[in-house]
């Protein structure tokens, strides 16, 4: 939410950054695809509009809204876009994928351990001592929480 | 049955032991993570849903709704002490709340800021339960061209009302209603955009984006960067109680913010966060010495925030009455109903009678819990916010894969969630707002078929959208709304908002 740019002049194809050349690509892209996809599918009649008019015309929509973003250039907070930051997602990502591989054949209590250590490890200025300490505390946490007050289906361990 | 009886019996189910322990349960972690930057109602919400399955529906939509009344009580919290909105609704509260803050009176601010949020709850309590059966009557009269016509004004509301761009809010409704498409076509049977996982064709599930796009994606971006906690004085009872000037000077404020509140909260589209502005331009600009705005006027405390309260209150109306959600948190309170086989709308206050009225009492109880709560608390909370990130992220993580995972014991939807999360770091960066993507994606299966049967019931006569009073005048309304934006954008001209510099170092600001 920024309101400072009301009073902002329009400004016409000035200034896109390289940002704002990949937002106006992944809408044209998703666009395009979507009306691809409307195309394949039955467009029907006025009568009985059929499967494929609603994706076509929003790909139709999205296309066009491509044209605006280049047309209305930057954004008015684009100083203050945040940065990139690689650490984040990844680590993150890392200990969602862990925890799809693990949960059915270790089970709860190793699986969280892992997830914390694996997320907990973005951060680097967690020492190892504290990072080991939060994942034996969240893993007992969540076997407790969710496996004996709650009762979730799920096995704390592999045995 | 009048309006007292059915509040009588909705008395009678929020009083129950189990109603008011999960009503205490949602008021007490809303007001938490109210206060936590970066944790919103949404995510909540989102990690509780597969809980509240082994509740009964009225409990779990008790418990869900006070966590997001609660968390607009705590906001003002960090938003005061910290100047870090906990939550998007709060950031306006920071403008004069924090100057306040530094000025040695947090305590009477934040004591006022209590005492507005629950006056401001009980006007927009009593505007719900005295409109709501009012419009259930009306909306027995919707067919399917005005419900297009209502959810076509709600997307463009709620395009244009994040105001950050209206291009860019556009784009964030249409990749909703992109994303909302994916599963089975309902008319013909075809799958769309499945990709060939079966998985997909019963589309995509609200948890894994809600969770994904709005907490995870927030996750991304924060971890391992460090949020800087201000340090806080020591609050003492006597500091926290206001002087009389506060008071007096507090009343009208309180008052016009609840009424804005009340009628924003009504709108779809619209929501606690728009009316918090609307309702500070309003005081700055009513004001005898505006230039008091900014350096710690408690009037641009009071009045935004008895507006949110209202407005969390009464978008309840058009939720519960109509079906169709006003905002995104609402979105997914819809969601938790229809999980449970309540199916809002008209028939909801005849079907679901004490569901309802249990809601709208609970909803006083939890006000006056959060009112007792709260200011003993406020000690509590500012220790809280003290707690390292680092420590608190690799917890939720943890707590957002085994709620999504035990929906439906599925690794596939923790697989989504990732991608969402993924998805909604992207947008981050790329200055696309979600909140508007996900009120599409919720009202894109109603909003595709209630076109397609209009198309079906008029033989194919598009002057069907425009023929009735109700269709024609939402449609004319959305345009109207759509015009007056792309003018105000080109011919830019001095408006009298607040220059929101306050909390830009938070990023938790999509709630």
């Amino acid at each position: 939410m920024n309101f400072s740019n009301v009073d902002r002049k329009p400004r016409f194809y000035k200034g896109l950054s390289a940002r704002d050349w990949i937002t106006i690509s992944l809408v044209a892209g998703c666009g395009v695809y979507s009306m691809w996809e409307g195309l394949s599918l039955d467009p029907g009649s006025v009568r009985r509009i059929g499967a494929g008019a609603f994706p076509f015309a929003i790909g139709a929509l999205l296309s066009i809204m491509a044209i605006f973003l280049g047309l209305a250039g930057s954004p008015a907070n684009s100083a203050d876009q945040p940065k990139i930051s690689i650490r984040g997602p990844v680590h993150i990502s890392a200990a969602m994928i862990a925890f799809m591989i693990l949960i059915n054949p270790l089970g709860l209590a190793p699986t969280i351990a892992i997830v914390t250590i694996l997320s907990a490890s973005a951060d680097r200025s967690l020492k190892l001592r504290s990072i080991l300490l939060l994942a034996l505390f969240a893993s007992s946490l969540c076997t407790v929480v969710f496996v004996f007050l709650l009762g979730l289906p799920l096995q704390p361990f592999w045995w | 049955m009048n309006i007292f009886d059915n509040l009588l019996m909705g008395f009678g189910v929020a009083l129950s032991w189990e109603a008011l322990l999960y009503c205490f349960i949602g008021v007490t972690l809303g007001t938490f993570i109210g206060v936590l930057p970066g944790l919103g109602p949404m995510v909540t919400i989102g990690m509780l849903l597969p809980i509240t399955y082994y509740l009964d529906p009225t409990s779990a939509i008790i418990m869900l709704a006070g966590i997001y009344y609660g968390s607009q009580y705590g906001n003002s919290t960090a938003s005061i002490l910290l100047n870090l909105p906990g939550t998007s609704a709060g950031a306006v509260t920071c403008l004069d709340g924090h100057p306040l803050a530094l000025q040695g009176r947090a305590g009477s601010a934040l004591f006022m800021t209590t005492i507005a949020s629950f006056f401001g709850s009980c006007f927009g309590i009593i505007v719900l339960a005295s409109l709501a059966p009012v419009l259930a009557n009306f909306a027995l009269q919707f067919g399917p061209t005005e419900y297009f016509a209502l959810m076509l004004l709600g997307l463009i509301a709620a395009a244009i009302l994040v105001r950050d761009s209206l291009v860019r809010g556009l784009v964030s409704v249409l990749l909703g209603l992109l994303l909302g498409l994916v599963g089975t076509d309902i008319y013909s049977g075809s799958p769309r955009f499945t990709f060939g996982f079966l998985k997909l064709s019963d589309g995509i599930g609200l948890v894994p984006i809600a969770t994904g796009v709005f907490g995870v994606a927030l996750i991304m971006a924060n971890a391992g960067r460090h949020v800087v906690n201000g340090s806080t004085e020591k609050l003492g009872w006597r500091s926290m109680m206001p002087g009389p000037g506060d008071v007096r000077r507090s009343i009208l404020p309180m008052f016009r913010g609840a009424s804005i509140g009340s009628i924003l909260g009504m709108l779809p589209g619209a929501g606690p966060t728009i009316s918090t502005f609307i309702a500070y331009a309003t005081e700055k600009k009513i004001a005898r010495d505006p230039s008091r705005f900014g350096r710690g006027a408690i009037e641009g405390v009071a009045a935004p925030e008895a507006s949110n309260n209202a407005a969390s209150q009464t978008g309840f109306v058009p939720t519960l009455t109509l079906g169709v959600p006003g905002d995104p948190v609402m979105a997914v309170m819809l969601g938790a109903l229809m999980i449970h086989g309540v199916p809002p709308g008209p028939m909801l206050l005849v079907d679901h009678a004490p569901l309802f009225w249990g809601l709208v009492a609970s909803f006083f109880i939890g006000n006056l819990l959060l009112l007792i709560l709260n200011i003993p608390l406020i000690g509590l909370w500012v220790q809280l916010l003290k707690v390292p990130y680092g420590l608190l992220y690799p917890m939720i993580i943890s707590f957002v894969c085994i709620g999504v995972y035990s929906i439906n014991n599925s690794v596939f939807d923790v697989g989504l969630v990732m991608a969402f999360g993924l998805f909604g770091y992207m947008m981050l960066l790329l200055s696309i707002e979600p909140a508007p993507m996900l009120l599409g994606f919720i009202l894109a299966p109603m909003i595709e078929e209630n076109f397609r049967r209009s198309l079906i019931l008029s033989r194919g006569d598009f002057m069907t959208f425009v023929e009735t009073p109700i269709s024609g005048g939402l449609i004319a309304l959305s345009a109207l709304l759509l015009g007056w934006i792309i003018i105000s954008d080109f011919y830019p001209k001095k408006t009298q908002v607040p220059n929101q510099d306050a909390g830009k170092e938070n990023s938790g600001g999509q709630d």
